[in-house]
C-alpha cells in the first residue's frame, strides 16, 4: 500500500497505533468507544479499568482479531485491515494463552513455519528466544502439561521468536503463583528495555506502575487517555 | 413382520441391490456436499463481514427447503432444456447423487458452522495473530473441529439415505438402476405390497440409529 492509501493527516513518525473515532458493538451494545488514541513505537502503555470494561477488546480491535468496527485503526501509518505489517510485527496474548499441540519447541517452530521463515534462520530464532527467555529447559515438555507462567513465557517468547516487536498482552501476570509472576514481570521488564511496544491490560497496580509509561483508562466501554496529544 | 424378515435374511437379491444402491447414491451425495460445504462453514466461522449474520441464517433457512423443491430445483437445471441437460443426468444415478448433495450441502455448511462455534475461540484468534493465511488457519481449523465436522457428515449422510422427494423426482425410480429404499417403499406400500416395503424400512431405521450412535460417539470423542 502506498502513503497515498493512509488516512489523510494521520500518520506520525514512530507511531505504533493511531485510533480515530472507533466504536465497536457486540450485540447491539457499544463495547467500545475511543474518540482518540496515538500509541508510539517502543511506549509501553497500560489499559485499566473495571472486568468488561472494554479493555481486552480494545486490545483484540487493535490485533485486528475482531471486527468490524466503525472508525478507523492504522498500525504504522495503515489501516490495520490489509496492513502486511499488522501480522508480521504484532501479536496478541491471551489472558490464557494457547499453546498448540505438541512439545514448546514444536511451538516455536509452527510459529515460524507460519511466518514462512526459512528453516536455518528459523533455528538462529529459536535458539535466541531459548536464550533470552530461559526456555532451555522447557523445550522438550509437552506445551499441554505447562504451568500458567510457563505458558504465558512461551506465549510471548513464540510471539517474539515470530518476529513481532509490538506485543498485546491480556492480564499478562494474572491468576499466576508468585514465583511464575515474578519470572514474567521481569520477562516484560527485559523487552520494555529492548524497545518492544507493549500494550497490555491490567489490574495489578505494581504491574502497572513497574512496566507502563501512561496509562489509558476505561469505563463502560469508553477508553480515555491521560495524553491530551492522542486526540489532536 | 416375518416375511419382511425373511427377505432380508434369505439375502432377497433385488431388497439388498436397492439397500446397495441406495448407500452408494448416498455416500457419493455426501462426499459431493462435504467438499463445498465443510469449508463454507469453516469461513462463515473465520469471517469477519458484515452481513455475517444474515448469511449465517440465509445457510440455515436453504436447510429447512423440502426435499420436493430442491428436487424440482436441480430438476430445472438437468431437464433436457435446462443448463445442464446436455450432461444427460435426469433419471439416472447422476441426478440422484447431484440432488442428495444440493441437499446436504446446506446441513454440512450449517452444522459445521455451528459445531465450529463450540471450539475454544482462542484457537482461531492465536492462528491469525501469528500471521496464519487464510487456507492455514481454514485447514487448521478443520483439523481442530474434525468431531464436529464428522457429525456434520453423519447428519447429511442420514438425510440423504432417508430422503424420498429428490430421488424419486430425479431419479425415477427405476427398477434395478435407480431405485432406492425410500422410492420402493413408497411405490410398494401404494401398492399395497409390505413386504419388501417394511424390510426396507427396517434397513432404514438400522442406519438411522447406527448414524445416531456414531455421532454420539464422535461427541463423546470432542470432549
Amino acid at each position: 500500500m502506498t502513503a497515498d492509501a493512509r488516512p489523510a493527516g494521520t500518520a506520525r513518525d514512530g507511531e505504533a497505533f493511531f485510533v480515530k473515532s472507533l466504536s465497536f458493538r457486540y450485540e447491539r451494545r457499544v463495547a467500545v468507544r475511543c474518540e482518540g488514541l496515538r500509541i508510539r513505537i517502543g511506549e509501553a502503555v497500560a489499559f485499566i479499568g473495571p472486568n468488561g470494561s472494554g479493555k481486552t477488546t480494545m486490545l483484540k480491535l487493535l490485533n485486528g482479531l475482531i471486527g468490524p468496527f466503525d472508525g478507523s485503526i492504522a498500525f504504522l501509518g495503515r489501516p490495520i485491515s490489509h496492513n502486511p505489517d499488522l501480522r508480521r510485527r504484532s501479536v496478541y496474548v491471551h489472558q490464557h494463552p494457547v499453546l498448540f499441540a505438541g512439545t514448546v519447541r514444536d511451538n516455536l517452530d509452527y510459529a515460524l513455519r507460519l511466518k514462512r521463515i526459512p528453516k536455518s534462520d528459523a533455528d538462529r530464532r529459536v535458539e535466541e528466544a531459548t536464550e533470552r527467555f530461559g526456555l532451555g529447559g522447557l523445550l522438550k515438555r509437552e506445551a499441554g502439561r505447562l504451568s500458567g507462567g510457563e505458558t504465558q513465557r512461551v506465549a510471548v517468547a513464540r510471539a517474539v521468536a515470530a518476529g513481532a516487536d509490538v506485543l498485546l498482552l491480556d492480564e499478562p501476570t494474572s491468576s499466576m503463583d508468585a514465583e511464575s509472576e515474578i519470572a514474567v514481570r521481569a520477562l516484560l521488564l527485559e523487552l520494555r528495555r529492548s524497545g518492544s511496544t507493549l500494550l497490555f491490560s491490567a489490574h495489578d497496580e505494581g504491574l502497572v506502575k513497574e512496566l507502563s509509561d501512561r496509562i489509558v483508562r476505561f469505563d463502560d466501554g469508553r477508553a480515555t487517555s491521560d495524553n491530551q496529544g492522542d486526540l489532536e | 413382520m416375518t416375511e419382511a424378515i425373511a427377505l432380508l435374511a434369505g439375502g432377497d437379491r433385488e431388497t439388498w441391490w436397492t439397500v446397495a444402491t441406495s448407500l452408494r447414491f448416498s455416500v457419493f451425495s455426501t462426499l459431493f456436499a462435504i467438499l463445498p460445504g465443510v469449508p463454507l462453514g469453516a469461513t462463515l466461522f473465520l469471517g469477519r463481514f458484515k452481513g455475517k449474520r444474515v448469511a449465517v441464517a440465509l445457510v440455515n433457512a436453504v436447510m429447512a427447503v423440502p426435499t420436493v423443491v430442491v428436487g424440482l430445483f436441480v430438476y430445472s437445471f438437468i431437464s433436457r432444456s435446462g443448463p445442464l441437460g446436455a450432461l444427460g443426468l435426469l433419471y439416472g444415478p447422476g441426478g440422484v447423487i447431484l440432488g442428495q448433495a444440493v441437499l446436504a450441502f446446506p446441513l454440512v455448511a450449517a452444522m459445521s458452522y455451528t459445531g465450529l462455534q463450540k471450539l475454544d475461540p482462542r484457537y482461531s484468534e492465536t492462528l491469525l495473530t501469528l500471521g496464519a493465511g487464510p487456507w492455514r488457519r481454514m485447514t487448521a481449523i478443520i483439523k481442530e473441529g474434525r468431531y464436529v465436522i464428522v457429525q456434520s457428515v453423519l447428519a447429511a449422510f442420514g438425510r440423504v439415505t432417508g430422503e424420498v422427494g429428490v430421488s424419486m423426482m430425479l431419479g425415477g425410480n427405476i427398477r434395478w438402476y435407480t431405485r432406492t429404499m425410500t422410492t420402493t417403499i413408497a411405490l410398494d406400500a401404494s401398492k399395497g405390497e409390505f413386504e419388501r416395503a417394511l424390510s426396507l424400512g427396517l434397513v432404514l431405521l438400522a442406519i438411522a440409529l447406527a448414524v445416531n450412535f456414531l455421532s454420539h460417539l464422535a461427541v463423546r470423542d470432542d470432549r
